[in-house]
This record gives C-alpha cells, sequence and structure tokens, in this order.
C-alpha cells in the first residue's frame, strides 16, 4: 500500500480464501452448499496500528481472523508473519512461527477453563519458564489492571469484565506482537465495555502491539481503529484510513451500516435505505446488489476493489459518484 | 406524566426466594406507560429491567415474590403481593417479544400455522369460546409415522384467514409474505423471525406490547429496520410500548420516555430528551459518556469506574455510590428518596430537596 509514512508491515494476507461445505436436510442427506466464508481478502497490518475488520453476521470477518491466525486454515492465499508464510506450515513449525500471535475471544465465560486457577492458565500461555514467572505474571496483572493475588483465584471468582481483563493478560504473557481481538467487548456491560477498549488502547501504546480489531460496531472501529476494512459476503468491500471510511464513505454498504448506528439524540434517527434484508447469499457480481438502493444492471458483473487515492479502496463501480 | 395509562406500575418490590435467601432484585419501582407511547428501560446486568418486564405481563418464575405494590391494567389491578390475575390479559392486552427468536417459534411448524394459533387464542378471549390450535389451521401434524409429510405440506387456512395472516406479514413488512406463510422458522433470517414474533404479537391486537431486548441478537442494519417497525407500531396501531434494552442508543433512537435502572432500583425517569441531552444522574451521565459514536470526537472516552457489585448484596445508602464519581458522605449513609428537578424523576443526593425547617 503506498503511504508516505515509513510503517513496519507486521502481518500482511494475500489472496484469503475459505469455502465451508453445508449440507441440508435430513441427516445431511439434503443438496450440498457451499458457502464462501472468505473471498480473496487481501490485507495488511502495520506495527503499533490498529485495523478494524467490520462487517454484519456472516460477512467473514471471524474466519479471517480464524485464517490469520491458522486456527482455521484457508483453502487458498498466503500469511506473511515474520518472514514465514503460515499458510505453507504446520505442526511444531507452525507453533513456533506463530508464537508472537494472541487472540482474545468476546465470551470471557468460555475462554478461561473453570477448573484452572488463574495461575496454571497463564502458565500454559508461556512456552519457557523462568525463574521470574510468578514476578512477570504480576507485573502482567497489574497491566491490565488487576490485583496480584488474581493468580491463586479461580476464573468463577471473577465478574466478566474483570475475566476479559485476565484473557487479555493471558495473551499478553506470550509476548506477542500481533493480538486479534473478536468482538472483545461484545458480552460486557455497557459500563465495563469502555474500560476494556481503553485498556486496550493503553496496551497498544506501551507495548507497540499491533491488533486486529473484529467488531460489528462502526462506532466502536472508529473509536479504537487507524485503520477500518467494511466486509460483506466474504469480501472486502471498503478499506481506509479510519478518517477516510467514516467521513468520506464511497461504498453504499457502509453508508448503510453507519445510519444504523444509533446517533444517541445527536442528529436525525436512523434512515436505512436498503431494499429487503433477504437470508439468500448472493453468489455473482456485486454481493451487495440485492440490498442496495443504487444497484444497476452494471452490477451483475463483479466490481473489482479499486483504489480511489491515498490508499482508500472501495469495491463499487458508482464510487465515483457516492457521497453520502 | 398526564394522559391516557394504560398499565401502571406502582412501587413494585420484588425477591427471589434464593438458597442465600431472598434477594430484592426490583426496590420500589413505579413507571406508567400511555397509549401509542414507547417508553424505554435501561438497565445493566442485575438492574432488574427483564425482571420488570416479565412482572408486567405475569411470566414471573415460581421463586419470585412480590413484596410490595403492584401492577395495573386500564385501571384493574393484575398483580399485587396477594395475587396475580393475568389470564385474562395475557394475549389480548398484554404481548411480548423476546431477544431471540428463533427460540419463541416453534421450530416443527410453518409459519402460517403459528400465526393462526395467535389469531385463534385471540378470537377465543373475544367470544369466550374454548379452542384448539388446528381451528384455524392445519398442516400434517410431525411426529407422527408420517413425519415426512409436514416436509411437504402447506398451510390450509380459510380465505379469510389466510388474507390476515397475509396482512400482519405485510403490516410488519415482510417481502413476499405468501411464501412466508409456508416457510418453517429456520428457512428465515434473523430479522425476519423478529418480524414474524411481532406480526404474531400483534394479531392478538395488544394495549401493551412489551420487548424485552427484542433487537440485540440482530445485526446492526437489521436492527435498524425493526426498531423503525417498532416505532411505527406505537404510531399507527396506538400501542403503548415497553422496551427493554441494555443498550441506551437503542433506545434514543425510538423511546418517548426513558427510565434509567441501576440494581433493581429507577434512578432516572423523564422524557427521552431531556435523558439524553441533561441526564441528571451521575450514572447516566457516565453511561452516556461512555459510548463511543460515529460523530467527531477528540480523545480518549472517560468510562464509569469499577464494576458491577452483586445484585444479591447491594451496597448500603446509594447503590451507586461505589463507583459515582460524585460521592459524598451522605451516599454511603442514607438511600436517597426519588425527587423530581424539571419533571425528571432522579433518586440522588445530589439533587435532594433542601429539609424544611
Amino acid at each position: 500500500m503506498p503511504r508516505n509514512q515509513v510503517s513496519e508491515t507486521v502481518v500482511s494476507v494475500s489472496g484469503l480464501t475459505k469455502v465451508y461445505l453445508t449440507s441440508t436436510g435430513v441427516l445431511g442427506l439434503g443438496r450440498r452448499r457451499r458457502l464462501v466464508a472468505l473471498d480473496g481478502v487481501s490485507l495488511s497490518f502495520q506495527k503499533g496500528k490498529t485495523t478494524a475488520i467490520v462487517g454484519e453476521s456472516g460477512s467473514g470477518k471471524t474466519t479471517l481472523g480464524e485464517c490469520t491466525l491458522m486456527l482455521t486454515r484457508p483453502d487458498s492465499g498466503s500469511i506473511q508473519y515474520s518472514g514465514n508464510d503460515l499458510a505453507r506450515l504446520s505442526g511444531k513449525g507452525l507453533n513456533l512461527a506463530r508464537r508472537g500471535m494472541q487472540i482474545v475471544f468476546q465470551d470471557p465465560y468460555s475462554s478461561l477453563n473453570p477448573r484452572m486457577k488463574v495461575d496454571a492458565i497463564f502458565r500454559e500461555s508461556m512456552s519457557d519458564s523462568s525463574g521470574e514467572l510468578r514476578d512477570r505474571m504480576s507485573d502482567v496483572l497489574r497491566s491490565v489492571g488487576m490485583p496480584p493475588d488474581s493468580l491463586d483465584r479461580f476464573p468463577h471468582q471473577f465478574s466478566g469484565g474483570q475475566r476479559q481483563r485476565l484473557a487479555i493478560a493471558r495473551a499478553l504473557m506470550a509476548n506477542p506482537t500481533f493480538m486479534v481481538l473478536d468482538e472483545p467487548t461484545s458480552s460486557l456491560d455497557v459500563s465495563i465495555q469502555l474500560q476494556i477498549l481503553n485498556l486496550f488502547r493503553d496496551l497498544q501504546r506501551e507495548y507497540d502491539l499491533t491488533f486486529m480489531f473484529i467488531t460489528h460496531n462502526l462506532a466502536v472501529a472508529k473509536y479504537m481503529a487507524h485503520h477500518i476494512a467494511v466486509m460483506f459476503s466474504g469480501r472486502v468491500v471498503e478499506y481506509g484510513t479510519a478518517a477516510e471510511v467514516i467521513e468520506g464513505t464511497k461504498h453504499p454498504y457502509t453508508a448503510a451500516l453507519l445510519s444504523s448506528v444509533p446517533s444517541m439524540g445527536k442528529s436525525e434517527s436512523i434512515v436505512l435505505n436498503e431494499k429487503s434484508d433477504s437470508a439468500l447469499p448472493v453468489l455473482s457480481g456485486c454481493r451487495y446488489r440485492t440490498r442496495c438502493p443504487y444497484a444497476t444492471e452494471k452490477c451483475l458483473d463483479e466490481p473489482p476493489l479499486a483504489d480511489i487515492g491515498n490508499g482508500h479502496l472501495v469495491r463499487c463501480h458508482y464510487s465515483d459518484k457516492m457521497s453520502f | 406524566m398526564p394522559g391516557d395509562q394504560v398499565l401502571s406500575v406502582k412501587n413494585l418490590s420484588i425477591a427471589y426466594t434464593t438458597q442465600r435467601g431472598l434477594v430484592r432484585v426490583l426496590q420500589g419501582v413505579s413507571l406508567g406507560i400511555e397509549k401509542g407511547r414507547i417508553l424505554g428501560v435501561v438497565g445493566e446486568s442485575g438492574s432488574g429491567k427483564s425482571t420488570l418486564g416479565l412482572s408486567v405481563i405475569g411470566l414471573l418464575p415460581p421463586n419470585a415474590k412480590v413484596l410490595d405494590g403492584g401492577v395495573t391494567f386500564h385501571g384493574r389491578e393484575i398483580l399485587t403481593s396477594q395475587e396475580s390475575n393475568f389470564e385474562s390479559v395475557r394475549g389480548t392486552g398484554i404481548a411480548m417479544i423476546f431477544q431471540e427468536p428463533l427460540n419463541s417459534l416453534n421450530p416443527v411448524y410453518r409459519v402460517g400455522f403459528q400465526i393462526a394459533e395467535a389469531i385463534r387464542v385471540r378470537d377465543s378471549r373475544e367470544d369466550g369460546s374454548e379452542w384448539d390450535v388446528h381451528d384455524y389451521a392445519k398442516e400434517t401434524r410431525p411426529g407422527k409415522a408420517s413425519s415426512f409429510g409436514s416436509v411437504f405440506s402447506r398451510v390450509k387456512v380459510t380465505p379469510e384467514i389466510r388474507k390476515e395472516i397475509v396482512d400482519l406479514l405485510t403490516a410488519v413488512r415482510i417481502l413476499d409474505p405468501e411464501g412466508v406463510v409456508n416457510k418453517f422458522p429456520h428457512e428465515l433470517s434473523g430479522g425476519m423471525r423478529q418480524r414474524v414474533m411481532i406480526a404474531m404479537a400483534l394479531a392478538e391486537r395488544p394495549d401493551v406490547l412489551i420487548a424485552d431486548e427484542a433487537t440485540t441478537a440482530l445485526d446492526v442494519t437489521t436492527q435498524a429496520k425493526v426498531l423503525s417497525l417498532i416505532r411505527d407500531l406505537a404510531r399507527d396501531y396506538r400501542t403503548a410500548i415497553l422496551l427493554i434494552s441494555h443498550d441506551l442508543s437503542v433506545v434514543s433512537e425510538v423511546a418517548d420516555d426513558v427510565v434509567v435502572m441501576y440494581l433493581g432500583e429507577a434512578v432516572e425517569h423523564s422524557t427521552s430528551g431531556a435523558v439524553f441531552k441533561s441526564p441528571l444522574h451521575p450514572y447516566t451521565v457516565g453511561l452516556l459518556g461512555s459510548i463511543p459514536t460515529s460523530y467527531v470526537q477528540e480523545g480518549e472516552l472517560q468510562p464509569i469506574q469499577g464494576s458491577i457489585p452483586d445484585p444479591s448484596n447491594p451496597p448500603s445508602g446509594c447503590r451507586f455510590h461505589t463507583r459515582c464519581p460524585k460521592v459524598f458522605d451522605r451516599c454511603s449513609a442514607e438511600s436517597p428518596e426519588p425527587t423530581t428537578v424539571n419533571g425528571t424523576m432522579v433518586r440522588c443526593h445530589l439533587y435532594a430537596e433542601k429539609p424544611s425547617l
């Protein structure tokens, strides 16, 4: 990506594709359907920056996170991280190569083993057990705002927000450079969500971390991210700096997402200009065309993800005419 | 607030019997809903907002105990500490939609059948007749030896009932209502399922509709559409709506009035405009300040400190004092009484009236 400032790419994925085969009918004997979760996604992640992946359920944003960490093996494409293509590795080699990558999940109730004390949970994510381990654990706990005596307690003794802090601390124990944050605040209470978002911002400054921040909420993406990638039906439909995507929106789907974010009485109510909410996936041309209010015949042809200047990428035939 | 109150909750206190004794979940909550208006109830976990919703439609779990106060519907008491009398209102007077429509719809019956059942319930209430689920609609019953039949069967109804079903589905803006009649719930998207739930609630022509986290499980774009549908229900059908949500921004979109709840108490109650433009209670101020919006904002937002206390063991005095940025001596000692400031009910010592001499 052409950028003026010198930025170091930590992770770059290119052409990531993942297709799931689903079966319908009694005992799965019915028709087989191909579900394209990722369709040639290419993105790069700059050191010390946050890239938000925004989309609704089924857009492929979680699959993108999983494939980037090779938790799910993509059907094709590459994942460049510290000199390796993770997609070509497996077993021990893969585990060694991705040691600096970590993930924080949405639900802190299911992501911490209820039968292990925090101390043991942390030890699991440490590759080498050095002498000052307890000290390091206490340091990391302090950096996520938890008291050191948390180590001798079980996950159920903590609230949801505290558990999420522990899950973050566990990820930090591995000294990561790149972290996937998959809806890390969606299951928390409103008054706790901002605490965790601010914690991520602090940690990023402190450790120069690179984040892939997966969310369905564009407002949260704007608060957290330097770059935003909007996904629809397994593809990136708009990518740019947070300011470009939010204030200079060029894709009708991004505009629909933006107008769906309730405005807390600060502006007009929601005006959503979409045609339908059909559950049927579109398999050719512009995938958004059945919902898009601006769709024409031309949209039966697939639009490319085109650079409209400054690295602002838009997948729409009419991006030059769109302003919202 | 003056007007035509359909439903009113007065000084309602509810506790659950648990192994650790009585746990109070609602503490002296009062509110009223008028025809055609939307009352938003906002709260986090442990605030008692869901218990409030359940108490209004008489679906409290068996271990719930009404300690004080009650609920009246059209001036008639339907819930008090002595008795509950919901049979006459449930299904016709008050309807409810829940968070996860897939759990609320029967997976083995087609949509048209389920809506016909709702219409039958309403008619039997109106004429007092006994009814059977198959009165208005038939499809091959699943569970029989011929269970494959239901896969191929269609909903069979009289033309009048079919027209009413299609009208209801059209009213909730489902595309292709004729086709949806013969669909199973799993064949619909989340937004469509919630629309079907709303259509079933509408079939009963309720005076009051309770929507408990009705858009929480939906995608943001779908949520926006369902919210605008709820807004139209209040306007076009004059339904009084109780919209319960953890999400302040959802409530801000559609509610006329707002109640903010914290650990079982209503801490602020006013018009939507007042609550969102000039909030009084420090909790409301904190909540409003901790939600990122898509508007231009610089710097870091300030979250509410601390975590939500255990609802079974709430702090003494004002329940919010452990997290309040404006806490002073009196807050931990004494529970604030509700006071009215410029038409807003607020429960906070900052606004307490000076004691008269």
